[in-house]
């Protein structure tokens, strides 16, 4: 293996879980995550030798991400097969299966750029600046859209437990 | 961070993913890129070296193309078709423009031939004495290099014009007649005797 693809081994290899996980999130199936990733990654790959030393790898590649799905004009949409229902929640607890599958439900159906926007700050743990820059629009706008995708999450989540209890 | 906040990272993390797969395809396809631009690579160098040779191989096979276009041309117009120039041709004119090239009227003047007139030009950039001599019923140009200047010797025949380059002692230059081969290089003979 040559030196720079023993580098882009180190730098890159390790956050395509990350971006698998993001990807799934975007795509309407595993096999489409598994495309995009894999196109993200050869993109990263092509593009190494222009990344300037120290810079973010991670949010790098979140926004060759970003911008293959954009490009490819892939929908976000997820199939789960597992019927939802809600429970009471712990508060302090991990959440059950079955609230996790109710919290990513509620969170695919969020519009694209909530999602987006809410994954890379409240999961991936970008701050607002990195991903204005991953997602190419003002700070102000990442914090909006923040402030919304949480709103719409709890309505969607609230709304799905009076559904159930009816 | 607010609860809803921890159990949405929580769920989202704790869905599996198993990329051990697709990392087995991405290094494949990154090992297959890597050989594809090593092979471009080693095949655009391989390409160079052979345009390189190509090159020097045509340079030192074939006389200098451009000069020897221009002198056919030279001679094409202000030879054949007599376009108007200013030409040199009186005795003092002629000592004076030869002169200037190192040379003598008398050691440019050869029997059997008439110097008729003179002019300096340019062939490819290059400043040139150009000389039109006659005999019988042709009119030769022979057109001398300025010092130090190197002319692949050669012939060659453009249009109706038959050129030969020669390469003489002190001076080289090309000799353009449009007349038979023959007479051309009988010319040239003339004038690598005279040991310019």
């Amino acid at each position: 293996m040559g030196e720079r693809q023993d580098e882009f081994e180190r730098v890159a290899m390790p956050h395509v879980a990350s971006l698998l996980r993001f990807a799934r999130r975007l795509t309407a199936n595993r096999s489409a995550a598994n495309d995009l990733v894999q196109e993200t990654c050869l993109r990263a790959w092509r593009a190494f030798d222009g990344l300037r030393p120290g810079s973010n790898v991670r949010a790098w590649l979140f926004r060759i991400l970003i911008n293959t799905s954009r490009g490819e004009g892939r929908k976000a949409k997820r199939s789960l097969e597992l019927a939802s229902f809600c429970r009471e929640a712990n508060p302090r607890s991990m959440p059950s299966v079955e609230e996790s599958v109710e919290l990513l439900d509620a969170l695919d159906a969020l519009p694209r750029d909530q999602k987006e926007t809410i994954i890379l700050v409240m999961i991936e743990g970008f701050t607002c600046r990195e991903a204005s820059e991953i997602l190419s629009v003002p700070q102000g706008t990442v914090m909006s859209r923040l402030s919304r995708a949480r709103q719409a999450l709890r309505e969607e989540l609230a709304s799905n437990c009076s559904r159930v209890s009816r | 961070m607010d609860d809803l906040d921890r159990k949405l990272r929580e769920a989202y993390t704790r869905e599996p993913v198993d990329t051990r797969g697709l990392e087995r395809s991405i290094r494949a396809e990154i090992r297959r890129q890597s050989w594809r631009r090593s092979a471009l690579r080693f095949a655009s160098a391989a390409a160079l070296v052979v345009a390189i040779l190509g090159a020097y191989w045509a340079a030192r096979r074939s006389p200098e193309p451009k000069l020897y276009r221009d002198a056919a041309l030279d001679h094409q117009a202000e030879v054949v078709q007599k376009a108007p120039r200013r030409w040199r041709t009186t005795d003092s004119e002629l000592d004076t423009l030869t002169g200037r090239f190192g040379l003598t009227r008398q050691r440019v003047a050869f029997s059997e031939y008439r110097l008729l007139r003179a002019k300096v030009c340019l062939l490819d950039g290059r400043r040139v004495l150009h000389l039109v001599y006659s005999s019988g019923g042709s009119e030769y140009s022979l057109f001398l290099l300025a010092d130090n200047q190197h002319v692949p010797t050669g012939e060659a025949r453009i249009d109706a014009e038959y050129i030969e380059g020669f390469d003489g002692a002190h001076k080289t230059g090309l000799v353009v007649s449009d007349g038979p081969g023959a007479d051309c290089r009988r010319f040239t003979e003339t004038v690598a005797l005279a040991n310019l």
